[in-house]
């Protein structure tokens, strides 16, 4: 169980994978993490994370794509494996049964 | 142009530098390529200087434990297994050439055991008087004085400096007096027993409150405030009281002062320069002399005459010492406003110098010398030194067994500094094998090193276990340095040429530094045997030196001052009897004398002379056989005449600048007796042959002989065998029961009181003789390992030169003339050194042998010998080997 469970942060990253489809490199998923949560993010934190889950096995990545501005230097070009789409759903899951279970009452009532 | 501007738009080389220094090889790419993008925003938003310093920031963002480079877990194992293989391979080599293994081991044992009960030895000796808390804050007053040229260095000092130290010195916080009188026998009695104790001490009562001796029971604060108290051992407690509780009982102090036991003393500490078994306060004495017992009222307290006791105060502060030692120099010089006719030099010694650096006139006893202590440490120093090059010296010889060895493990591409350490593996593991011999060899040497030297010493491994984590660590170092030049040798070899099996050492440098180190390792040993023949024949010399006096058969007396009355009495009775020749009241020859201020008629007190003063009676003359060179000596004949009349020495008279003819009925004078007041006049009647009556460290000093009945009686036997001595003195006790039926019977011989006197150079030789023979055991024991080492590789050699026709002498010749030519140069350098050190040594005597070539001659011949020894066997075992047998050997 432990090895499933995945961080919040974590979750978020290899969204973001999943999101950029085959362009997804440390600094592509920095600026889409950035757009969409609307708050900074730390290249270092994002390239941590990234070296964790693929030692999970949620993410598998190649070399590809030098470009000049790069200094020459080639992308790590990360995808989501097997076990991470199974991950994610999970998460998914688990989070659309307990919205569920939240009667209707807490969110309409309240004010009294 | 576009290099450049490339070249413009790439962020700081040295921060990608350092950032590819540490990252993780399969990271670096990826990460360096966001980075460099993200600095090419910046550049384009805000410049180059903003853009460098947010990439230098990111850069240190990654310096964490995910973005470094692996040491991948797989290599850290093999270390391990390297350095278990190590350790596999050191000990399948020691136990494949145990011979050798035996010799490093054994040698270095030696050498390690010697250094650490050397080290216990010096550490004992620079630790007197540390026990005492308060030791940097105590300090012993001493003088020196002037007279004719002669100085002299007194530790005693007058009494009445006390008081006054403790009125005028503000910095003095507590004075202690010590006083003993060793010509006085002490006894005390309880009921039956009844005993003679000579190490009876008297004391201020402030002696606990400077001093750390303790107290088993009773309080230190009044132990010895009331006038009729005593402190005693446990030991000395026993004697008396047996299985009684001694506290509060009260003991009989020479016959007469009752005293009370207030306290039982726990043994002093032997690192104490000042010992006893018994304290008594000082006032004791002061009350006895008081009320008479032969000195008229004589208190010391007012005295500034005699110097009688070992003063030690106790200062304030460590510091104040500057100010204390200004004020005693400054009003030491007239002698505290009592201006005399000398010039005093007053000065304070710290406690803690008192034992190694002290040798003046009048020492508690006989201290230790910082000269021996330095010798001792240099020895334990050389033979560690000697075991170390014996060890790189066989490694390095072996070397060429190991060079296939090295040439295969550099093949499978072992680096070097891989190599090294496993030599040094090895050697360490040698080390510590020696380690263990070691401390087994330490138990059985101490009890011998503590004999000879009169020590207790022992390891105390209960009291402080990290003495075992010195040890380890001590084998580290040793292992350390002794590999490291076999290690850094072995490691050198071409690996080609080794597994060729052609000769892998490369150029003569190892066979010179081996050369050196074998000569230096026998100049050290040829060193030590010219010291112990010269310590030895001049101890000889002092054993058989004509003293000028007769010491034989005679017996000393101690008697307490009881005998002082009856003396004639005692006297007559025995020389009725056959067994005794002479008896004397007085000076007793071999002792030291006491000195006394002559002056001769018509000179002035300022002229006066000191000269020592030997009190003796009728017979002294012929109970030591001294020869009367001009006058008379004293009689019963001449009874008037000889009361008032004294003998010189030759010495004396030359002093006085007479002839032996002129010198006989000067009128002298000299102030004295037990008051120091009285003057008496006296008239030359005869002079003596110069004698070494003190001890052969000194000139023969100038002597007045005066009749008088004081002092300890030395009786005369006449017995030519142990029998009729057992005789005499069985019959000298007989009349001394008669006499003085209520003292103990105790006597010494005389010869054995002056042999005493050299006590300290006996042992000293002893146990330099005990370590030269260890020292030249290890040398050999290399020279011993290296031989055979040697002639192991020229088996097949000399089985070809056999073959070919060459005797066994000849092959003798070539396999041990490269050592004897070794042993030779290094006896050629020791000759200058041993020259050195012996002068050196010989300077504390003022009688002293001179070193004749003859000592060279021999320590020479010895050296060869033992060479000899240890070189020959395998030498003649290998001229002598069958040259069928070692050709085939292959």
């Amino acid at each position: 169980m432990k090895g499933t469970s995945l961080g919040e942060f974590e979750e978020l990253v290899l969204l973001t994978v999943g999101i950029l489809h085959d362009d997804a490199y440390g600094l592509a998923i920095k600026d889409q993490l950035e757009a969409q949560s609307k708050r900074s993010v730390m290249i270092s934190s994002v390239h941590k994370v990234l070296v964790r889950l693929e030692d999970k096995g949620y993410l598998n990545s190649q070399m590809g794509g030098a470009t000049a501005e790069r200094g020459g230097r080639q992308k790590r070009l990360y995808e989501l494996t097997a076990a991470g789409k199974k991950v994610l759903n999970r998460s998914r899951d688990l989070r659309n049964s307990m919205w569920e279970q939240v009667p209707k009452v807490v969110w309409e009532g309240g004010s009294n | 142009m576009g290099r450049r501007q490339q070249l413009t738009n790439q962020p700081p080389k040295w921060i990608s530098k350092f950032f590819r220094w540490f990252c993780r090889k399969d990271l670096v790419d990826g990460i360096e390529g966001d980075l460099i993008e993200i600095y090419q925003r910046r550049l384009q938003a805000g410049g180059k200087i903003y853009a460098s310093t947010r990439f230098l920031l990111q850069v240190i963002s990654f310096f964490q434990p995910f973005a470094f480079r692996k040491r991948s877990k797989k290599s850290q194992l093999t270390n391990m297994d390297m350095f278990k293989n190590y350790f596999k391979v050191g000990f399948r080599n020691l136990v494949r050439s145990k011979f050798y293994a035996a010799i490093n081991i054994v040698g270095l044992a030696i050498g390690i055991a010697v250094f650490i009960v050397m080290a216990a030895y010096v550490k004992n000796e620079t630790s007197y008087d540390k026990f005492n808390g308060k030791w940097d804050r105590i300090f012993r007053v001493e003088y020196q004085y002037e007279a004719n040229g002669n100085s002299q260095e007194v530790v005693k000092t007058p009494f009445p400096l006390k008081p006054m130290f403790l009125n005028d010195y503000p910095e003095v916080e507590h004075v202690v007096r010590f006083y003993q009188n060793r010509l006085d026998a002490t006894t005390l009695r309880y009921k039956e027993s009844h005993f003679t104790e000579d190490n009876v001490l008297f004391a201020d009562p402030e002696v606990f409150k400077v001093f750390d001796f303790e107290l088993e029971e009773g309080n230190t604060e009044n132990a010895l405030a009331d006038i009729n108290s005593i402190v005693m051992t446990r030991a000395v407690a026993k004697k008396y009281f047996g299985e009684e509780d001694p506290m509060g009982k009260v003991i009989k102090y020479k016959n007469d002062d009752q005293l009370k036991v207030t306290g039982i003393l726990k043994d002093v500490p032997e690192t104490s320069h000042i010992s006893f078994d018994i304290l008594v306060p000082v006032e004791l004495q002061r009350q006895r002399w008081i009320r008479g017992d032969g000195n008229n009222g004589y208190d010391f307290e007012k005295d500034w005459r005699w110097s009688g006791a070992w003063q030690y105060v106790l200062l304030k502060s460590p510091e104040a010492i500057g100010a204390f030692s200004e004020k005693l120099i400054e009003n030491g010089k007239d002698f505290f406003g009592r201006s005399d006719l000398l010039e005093y030099d007053y000065s304070a010694t710290p406690l803690s110098e008192i034992y190694l650096h002290s040798n003046k006139s009048g020492e508690f006893m006989a201290n230790g010398n910082i000269r021996q202590v330095y010798g001792f440490a240099v020895i334990a120093v050389l033979i560690l030194v000697i075991a170390c090059i014996n060890f790189i010296n066989l490694n390095t010889a072996r070397s060429a067994k190991r060079a296939k060895e090295v040439g295969l493990r550099k093949v499978m591409g072992a680096q070097r500094d891989q190599l090294i350490r496993q030599f040094i593996v090895e050697s360490v593991l040698i080390v510590f094998c020696a380690v263990a011999l070691a401390t087994l060899l330490i138990e059985v040497m101490l009890p011998v090193f503590n004999q000879f030297m009169d020590k207790s010493l022992s390891i105390p491994y209960q009291e402080h276990p990290e003495i075992i984590l010195i040890y380890f660590a001590g084998a580290l170092t040793i292992g350390v340095f002794a590999g490291v030049y076999p290690a850094y040798y072995l490691s050198r070899f071409h690996p080609i040429r080794a597994l060729k099996g052609k000769s892998a050492t490369q150029g003569r440098g190892n066979i010179q530094m081996r050369k050196v180190l074998v000569t230096s390792q026998f100049v050290i040993s040829n060193l030590l045997l010219v010291t112990i023949i010269i310590v030895q024949s001049q101890l000889e010399f002092i054993k058989g030196k004509d003293l000028g006096f007769n010491k034989d058969h005679v017996i000393v007396l101690k008697h307490g001052g009881k005998l002082d009355e009856s003396f004639e009495v005692f006297s007559d009775r025995l020389k009725s009897t056959p067994y005794v020749v002479g008896t004397n009241l007085g000076y007793v020859a071999g002792t030291r004398d006491w000195t006394q201020s002559f002056t001769v008629e018509g000179q002035e007190l300022e002229e006066a002379k000191r000269i020592g003063i030997k009190h003796v009676g009728f017979d002294f003359m012929k109970m030591f056989d001294l020869k009367l060179v001009e006058g008379n000596y004293f009689s019963k004949k001449w009874w008037r005449k000889s009361r008032n009349g004294i003998l010189l020495n030759e010495k004396a008279v030359k002093a006085f600048g007479w002839t032996n003819e002129e010198a006989i009925n000067k009128k002298m004078s000299y102030v004295g007796g037990s008051d120091n007041k009285t003057r008496f006049d006296c008239t030359v009647i005869g002079v003596l042959a110069d004698a070494h009556l003190e001890s052969l460290y000194e000139p023969i000093r100038p002597s007045v002989f005066k009749f008088s009945l004081w002092g300890d009686v030395s009786i005369k036997l006449n017995a030519g065998n142990n029998n009729e001595l057992r005789n005499a003195i069985s019959e000298v006790q007989k009349v001394w029961d008669e006499i003085s039926p209520e003292w103990p019977f105790e006597y010494e011989f005389l010869d054995e009181v002056i042999a005493e006197q050299y006590l300290k150079e006996e042992r000293l030789g002893q146990t330099i003789k005990y370590f030269t023979f260890l020292v030249v055991f290890v040398a050999c024991l290399g020279l011993f390992g290296l031989a055979s080492f040697t002639i192991e590789e020229r088996t097949k050699e000399i089985g070809v030169r056999k073959v070919l026709g060459a005797s066994v002498g000849a092959i003798l010749v070539l396999v041990s003339r490269g050592f004897f030519k070794m042993v030779v140069l290094s006896f050629l350098i020791s000759i200058p050194l041993g020259i050195y050190f012996g002068q050196a040594w010989l300077q504390e005597f003022e009688y002293r042998i001179e070193i004749t070539p003859l000592v060279f001659v021999i320590s020479g011949i010895l050296s060869i010998v033992i060479a000899a020894l240890a070189v020959g066997g395998q030498s003649l075992k290998a001229a002598v080997s069958n040259p069928v047998k070692t050709l085939r050997y292959e």
